[in-house]
């Protein structure tokens, strides 16, 4: 009896890799995704911080080569996409999450995971788990966040 | 199925509790209006005349859906003709209370002669309730036209052949989806319970969260659920004082509890019914007892006053257990509804491929080099993080 509604704690956001190899047809995302949409009968959720870093990406593109009319094309499917997807904004309560985790980081963990931080909050406020190919990154935020919060879902999509 | 250890939990007194729902509840839905405008079409075969009408009477439509395995036939049980037959609209029942309109526009092939040619169609669904029924198949039968690639239209008996691609947004073509999957959770409490729900414009996310709660009880009888925070008040005497005490915590040195709250009976609110679900155990196995200093020094009063003591899952997850729950019935589908049924798996893999596709085409006519450049993440200057550990 698959077809009947799901309970609520299922809802992921893609981190950046996974959206990228998403992108990139990898087979296990792929895959992944079917299993995600049967299920919820919607794409995974971005966070704003990750619909940063994909515009970043065709932004950075066009600063190091310039436009072209495949970039564009690209770059509009790219936000087309992202209408599609539910996007969960970076709020006050992503914030407030986000600036308690990021003073107590060391300072590699700051430079190395300081987006990671954001999206980890961002999901946490919405109270949405994480599809990322890296649990080691998310665990070690995750011992960080506040209690009064639910533990960070983390799904490894590999 | 979740296996549940009875052995391992520290049973609870008998006492009224109060469950925290979950924060995010999820998402409402609108019923889209079943007066809806009628979903055009592309004529992806052939133009042909409009044939003469004398002979629709006792004729069939059949939808065909190829890529989704889907043909259906109801017999056409109106025809009204508009501005000299340039719009032809074809009435046939569904199901009971699902009705299709086929409307053919035609021209007249060169302008002058009598021979009129059909350049497009539409189609919409009109309900004529609003049971959980007539909408499941309602918002199947868009999904399948916006999903299902061409589609077939005929009426055989005058010889009316039409292939035609319908556009549907892939958004709306979710929403549809979605209140399905809401309405099959419906219908099932129904054939279960023995009730019959109304469906209104907007289902609340509460209603949404009700409803899958009752459909899981009565589908799967154990499963897990949010439990944010339950609250038990509970009378200060020796016998909840010797309870508290005797709290055995799963780890020496640990204040984690497993813990046990009913049987007791479950009843759910959904659009306005109590729909009873039987006996309901919650089992937490890694409960938390919020200021337990204070709440054993309350007890000890003894004075019979009441100790809301609040007890929280560090998952936030408890196991629901159900017994003597309505149960569905075996036969609870008849062919129209098992044909409605039976084409979730390829809906769902249609619309996955729609967001697959849009994903794909994100890097699609970029260089190996290009795709490297947009799929970097940004990263900050060594400067940026001196800040002090």
């Amino acid at each position: 009896m698959a077809i009947g509604p799901r309970p609520p704690d299922i809802f992921l956001a893609l981190d950046n890799d996974v959206l990228n190899n998403w992108r990139t047809n990898n087979t296990t995302i792929v895959s992944a995704i079917d299993n995600y949409v049967a299920i919820t009968k919607a794409p995974p959720a971005l966070t704003s911080i990750t619909v940063f870093e994909l515009m970043h990406g065709f932004e950075n593109a066009i600063v190091q080569t310039g436009m072209n009319a495949r970039l564009q094309r690209d770059f509009d499917h790219a936000r087309e996409l992202t209408r599609e997807c539910t996007i969960l904004p970076f709020n006050q309560e992503a914030a407030e999450i986000a600036a308690y985790i990021f003073p107590r980081l060391t300072r590699k963990e700051k430079k190395d995971h300081w987006a990671d931080t954001l999206i980890a909050a961002t999901v946490i406020a919405h109270e949405y788990g994480i599809a990322t190919l890296n649990r080691s990154d998310f665990e070690m935020l995750a011992t960080h966040v506040p209690t009064q919060y639910p533990p960070l879902r983390i799904e490894v999509w590999k | 199925m979740l296996n549940v250890n009875l052995s391992e939990i520290t049973y609870q007194p008998a006492l009224p509790i109060h469950i925290l729902t979950p924060l995010n509840v999820p998402t409402s839905l609108v019923v889209p209006d079943p007066l809806r405008l009628p979903v055009p079409a592309e004529l992806v075969s052939k133009p042909q005349s409009l044939p003469r009408l004398e002979r629709v009477r006792d004729s069939a439509l059949t939808i065909e859906v190829p890529a989704l395995n889907v043909q259906l036939s109801s017999a056409i049980s109106d025809i009204s003709t508009k501005n000299g037959y340039q719009e032809v609209v074809f009435e046939s029942v569904v199901d009971r209370n699902v009705h299709a309109y086929l409307t053919l526009h035609s021209e007249r092939s060169n302008g002058t002669g009598n021979d009129l040619q059909i350049k497009n169609a539409s189609l919409t669904f009109r309900v004529a309730n609003h049971k959980a029924r007539t909408h499941f198949i309602t918002d199947t039968l868009y999904a399948m036209l916006g999903l299902g690639g061409p589609v077939n239209l005929a009426i055989p008996n005058i010889n009316v052949n039409l292939t035609l691609n319908f556009a549907i947004a892939t958004q709306e073509i979710s929403n549809f989806l979605q209140l399905r999957q809401l309405e099959f959770g419906l219908l099932v409490i129904e054939k279960a319970c023995g009730l019959e729900f109304d469906i209104p414009p907007h289902i609340s996310g509460e209603e949404i969260n009700s409803t899958t709660f009752a459909y899981h009880a009565i589908v799967e009888n154990q499963f897990e659920w949010r439990v944010n925070e339950i609250t038990q008040p509970t009378p200060a005497t020796e016998e909840m004082l010797f309870w508290f005490d005797s709290l055995k915590p799963i780890d020496q040195n640990s204040s984690v509890y497993k813990l046990m709250f009913g049987p007791s009976p479950a009843t759910r609110l959904i659009l306005g019914k109590h729909v009873s679900l039987g006996q309901e155990t919650i089992l937490l196995d890694d409960a938390v007892i919020e200021n337990s200093e204070t709440v054993r020094r309350e007890l000890a009063k003894k004075d019979g006053h009441i100790v809301p003591i609040k007890i929280r899952p560090r998952s936030r997850k408890g196991r629901y257990v159900f017994a003597n729950t309505p149960r569905l019935p075996d036969d609870a589908w008849d062919e129209t509804m098992g044909t409605f049924i039976a084409v979730d798996e390829l809906l769902n893999k249609a619309l996955a491929n729609r967001y697959h596709e849009l994903a794909f085409s994100t890097v699609a006519e970029l260089t190996h080099n290009e795709i490297e450049t947009v799929t970097t993440r940004p990263e900050l200057s060594e400067e940026a993080h001196l800040l002090r550990d």
